[in-house]
């Protein structure tokens, strides 16, 4: 027994020493992946009848984990299209009503599907992660291709939920032809 | 050629892998001081365009999709199961905290969480997407069939303690939920095959491929051939053991609100089990090789519709059939099983869940000359009902799971399984949860209808005493309270913390009650009888901590005790299933030495089990044991992998479990295989 806890207080003391230099690799993705999806919002236009006044808070609802939330925490500090960032971690997806944009990167199959079946036709921009089939995509799925980030944009899914998407954002899709990599 | 025990060898591996590591940890240490280094303000200020263009590291991490529920749950993934370099579901069950995974020779294992564990251990559901394998005539799990292509493991959920509402029948200390993946993320064609000196050969197959835009298929096959274990002396135990099987799995999402699953498996195989049987005629005692046959084939479905406003109902409907033939025991059985579930909102702080659920069995029993059944053709009815309800006290902070479970069948009265669970976030690091419930198992045919003659005793005088068992056809459900408090915490963004506390108090616990001894011509018979008349109290802990070191080195440190009492209320009952360690820990870590070569150690330690003294039916129990596993595997393309695993290094031999007398003593050894696995 004696080996075995001098086996765990070394690998004890290895984890201690280096897992804050994994912490800021890790940071540095989540601080990335934030920032292109504020662009997102800033690329987007909202039907006028989405918010109560010209000025009132877009409502950023986040379905991810509490390092990502930070991320977000941080850099939606400043006012984006002239309103306020109001951002919510969401323990539970029964209640997505008063979101304008819905960050969702740890959704199960059966999630997405509930939640895309529900606001579909709401004025609700969602943003996916990795989503492996197109229902099961937001209106925006991230991509990781060879390292660095991609996205793909469903321009039928943004009608039917009333968004328009820029055409600035169309062009850096992999949509666009051109960006096939 | 001397062999190196235990210590020796762990000191031995402990130096060598600790230069590997210091030479890591230089190389990684470099990569990440050059890596760009970026503050927040400088990302504000990129274009869209200069984002796109940094690159980044997508770091492998645990799935959290259950960190926010109000049980203790361990999620083993797919990852997880290839980089431990098992070769089967029970193999992989070692590495979730609270689980008492015990092999008992080439082809049998007995598991359990949280206490009674034995090769006949009843208290836990095991289901296989959604379809229970739990066996009705032992209410346990034959182990030895549960098997699919593991690479087509999505992940299998791990619950310990009761289940509260959701879950079927039997979920009394656990529910194990193995999970397969969509038909969509199993596209293309794998191959893999392999041998070593355990696995004398496995080889697998998977093809899938997609029939329209919204409708995907596989289908696979496996089989094997796994040599025997030894006895203490080195000799064969002649246990050994082959497999074959295949199935399919097709999914068609036919629009956003309709989906369809069907599925199914096939499979046949032939174990042996070198046996101590026991009979009421000279000699009592004879040792016998039992070469038996088992198969059975399964299709199941499950239609999930999305209804407005998130709600949605599902339907499943499976049909299962299963035959096993042996000089212990031979059974035919057919199982049909129909539940319906439906989730709905009440406003914005009601998650309802409700269901309803029909299982008809029906088991065709030949009694065989070591059991006999008084009936041999049960049928059993079994109805169910439950509703849960999540409430949400505090928006994004604080719940209140409430639910009960009925059940009825035309050959078991059970009580209510009320359950309430609390899950507080006080802070987005901290998640606390807390859960009291009251569960029931399912009684067994075999504690209702069986007769045999189960052991020989010491004996006082010249003539063997034989201990005879008998059924109770009005046998009740053992009956449980639990306990539990939970706390997550998340310390930085690689190390996640999850532990668990309990204290289980079961009473109408399943017991044998001997009678009075009679005299018959040849030797003393001691009737004994299948009772409700124990209880026990067990309580634990358990420790789960996933350390993702540096983007290429993760380290899963688990940990559980487990201390138990056990009373009959006659003071002569008998245990009929008892044996436990009180510690286990387990050390697996994962590292990518490059982009193709990975690397895997996995420690574990279990401490000496004890049974009760009152359980006749186990001898000489293991004392502790120390084993290491690993694995090197490499891929030299993409679609390639080549893998090396050693397992339980540490000795030549261990023996993990000692059952009653019909299966003999059996230990396992150290073993090698190599795989190779293509993707096309």
């Amino acid at each position: 027994m004696n080996t075995f806890i001098k086996y765990f207080f070394f690998y004890f003391l290895l984890a201690i020493s280096s897992s804050s230099l994994a912490d800021d690799l890790i940071a540095k993705e989540k601080k990335i992946k934030s920032a292109i999806v504020l662009n997102f919002i800033r690329y987007t236009e909202w039907p006028s009848n989405a918010f109560p006044s010209k000025t009132s808070e877009i409502h950023l609802c986040l379905y991810t984990n509490r390092a990502m939330e930070e991320a977000f925490s941080k850099l939606a500090r400043g006012k984006l299209k002239d309103r306020n960032i109001k951002i919510r971690l969401l323990y539970r997806l029964n209640d997505l009503n008063e979101c304008h944009v819905l960050y969702a990167d740890r959704f199960t199959r059966k999630q997405a599907l509930r939640a895309f079946s529900t606001i579909r036709t709401k004025p609700i921009l969602t943003i996916t992660e990795q989503a492996t089939q197109d229902n099961m995509a937001g209106i925006i799925n991230l991509l990781n291709k060879k390292g660095k980030l991609r996205f793909e944009i469903f321009i039928n899914k943004a009608e039917t939920a009333g968004l328009k998407i820029s055409s600035r954002l169309l062009e850096l899709s992999i949509n666009n032809k051109n960006n096939d990599d | 050629m001397e062999t190196l025990g235990p210590t020796k060898f762990v000191t031995k591996s402990v130096r060598s892998t600790a230069h590997l590591f210091a030479t890591l940890f230089l190389v990684l240490q470099f990569n990440a001081l050059s890596a760009e280094d970026l503050s927040e303000t400088d990302i504000n200020e990129f274009s869209l365009e200069a984002l796109m263009d940094i690159e980044v590291t997508s770091v492998s991490k645990k799935s959290q999709k259950l960190q926010d529920t109000a049980a203790a749950v361990f999620v083993i993934t797919n990852e997880d199961i290839r980089r431990s370099g098992v070769t089967s579901i029970p193999e992989a069950l070692r590495m979730a905290p609270g689980m008492n995974v015990n092999k008992i020779d080439s082809n049998k294992w007995a598991i359990t969480s949280r206490g009674f564990n034995g090769r006949y251990a009843n208290k836990l559901l095991v289901m296989i997407d959604g379809r229970s394998v739990y066996d009705t005539n032992f209410s346990g799990t034959y182990w030895e069939n549960q098997d699919v292509l593991l690479e087509d493991i999505d992940r299998i959920e791990v619950i310990r303690g009761p289940g509260g509402t959701l879950w079927g029948a039997n979920a009394v200390n656990g529910v194990i939920n193995i999970i397969t993946k969509h038909a969509s993320e199993t596209q293309g064609g794998y191959i893999e095959a392999g041998a070593g000196t355990e696995e004398k050969g496995f080889v697998g197959a998977r093809y899938g491929s997609k029939l329209d835009d919204d409708a995907f298929a596989r289908v696979y096959f496996k089989a094997f051939e796994r040599d025997d274990s030894v006895q203490k002396s080195g000799e064969d135990n002649m246990d050994d053991w082959s497999m074959l099987r295949g199935g399919f799995r097709v999914d068609n999402q036919y629009d956003d609100k309709n989906s369809l699953t069907v599925q199914g498996d096939i499979y046949n195989g032939e174990l042996s089990t070198h046996a101590n049987t026991i009979y009421n005629t000279a000699p009592f005692e004879r040792i016998i090789v039992d070469t038996g046959d088992t198969s059975g084939w399964n299709v199941l479905s499950r239609w999930t519709h999305n209804l407005e406003s998130a709600s949605e109902f599902t339907l499943q409907v499976y049909y299962d059939k299963f035959k096993r033939a042996e000089q212990l025991i031979h059974i035919d059985r057919d199982t049909l099983d129909i539940d319906f579930q439906h989730r709905f909102f009440i406003g914005q702080t009601h998650d309802v869940l409700w269901g309803a659920s029909y299982r008809f069995t029906n088991d065709k029993i030949k009694n065989t000359n070591l059991l006999s059944y008084s009936d041999n053709s049960p049928s059993e009815n079994l109805y169910g009902l439950f509703a849960q309800d999540e409430i949400t006290l505090l928006q994004d902070r604080l719940w209140l799971t409430v639910g009960t479970k009925f059940q009825h069948s035309n050959l078991t009265t059970f009580g209510l399984q009320p359950s309430a669970r609390v899950l507080w976030i006080p802070h987005q690091k901290h998640r606390l949860w807390a859960s009291v419930s009251h569960a029931e198992n399912t009684p067994s045919h075999t504690e209702r209808y069986l007769n045999t003659f189960g052991a020989l005793v010491p004996s006082p005088g010249p003539l063997p005493t034989v201990l005879s068992v008998s059924g109770q056809a009005d046998f009740q459900p053992g009956k449980m309270r639990a306990w539990e408090i939970g706390y997550r915490v998340i310390p930085s963004s690689t190390v996640t913390i999850d532990t668990a506390i309990f204290y289980n108090s079961y009473s109408e616990l399943t017991s044998l009650e001997p009678g009075q001894p009679t005299l018959k011509p040849t030797y003393v018979e001691v009737p004994s009888t299948f009772t409700n008349l124990a209880k026990a109290n067990v309580w634990g802990a358990e420790i789960a901590s996933s350390w993702q070191v540096k983007k290429d080195i993760q380290i899963d440190l688990t940990y559980s005790y487990l201390k138990k009492e056990f009373e009959s209320l006659t003071g002569n009952s008998l245990v009929v299933d008892d044996i436990e360690p009180k510690h286990r820990a387990s050390i697996r870590t994962a590292i990518d030495l490059t982009g193709k070569v990975q690397l895997n150690f996995w420690l574990r330690y279990t401490s000496a089990q004890k049974t009760d003294p009152k359980s006749l039916l186990i001898v000489e129990p293991p004392s502790n044991y120390l084993t290491l596993d690993t694995r090197l595997g490499w891929s030299p393309t993409k679609n390639i992998s080549i893998e090396l695993v050693g397992q339980n290094l540490l000795e030549s031999q261990h023996h993990e479990y000692r059952t009653r007398n019909y299966i003999l003593p059996s230990e396992i050894e150290r073993s090698f295989y190599g795989q190779i696995g293509w993707k096309f």
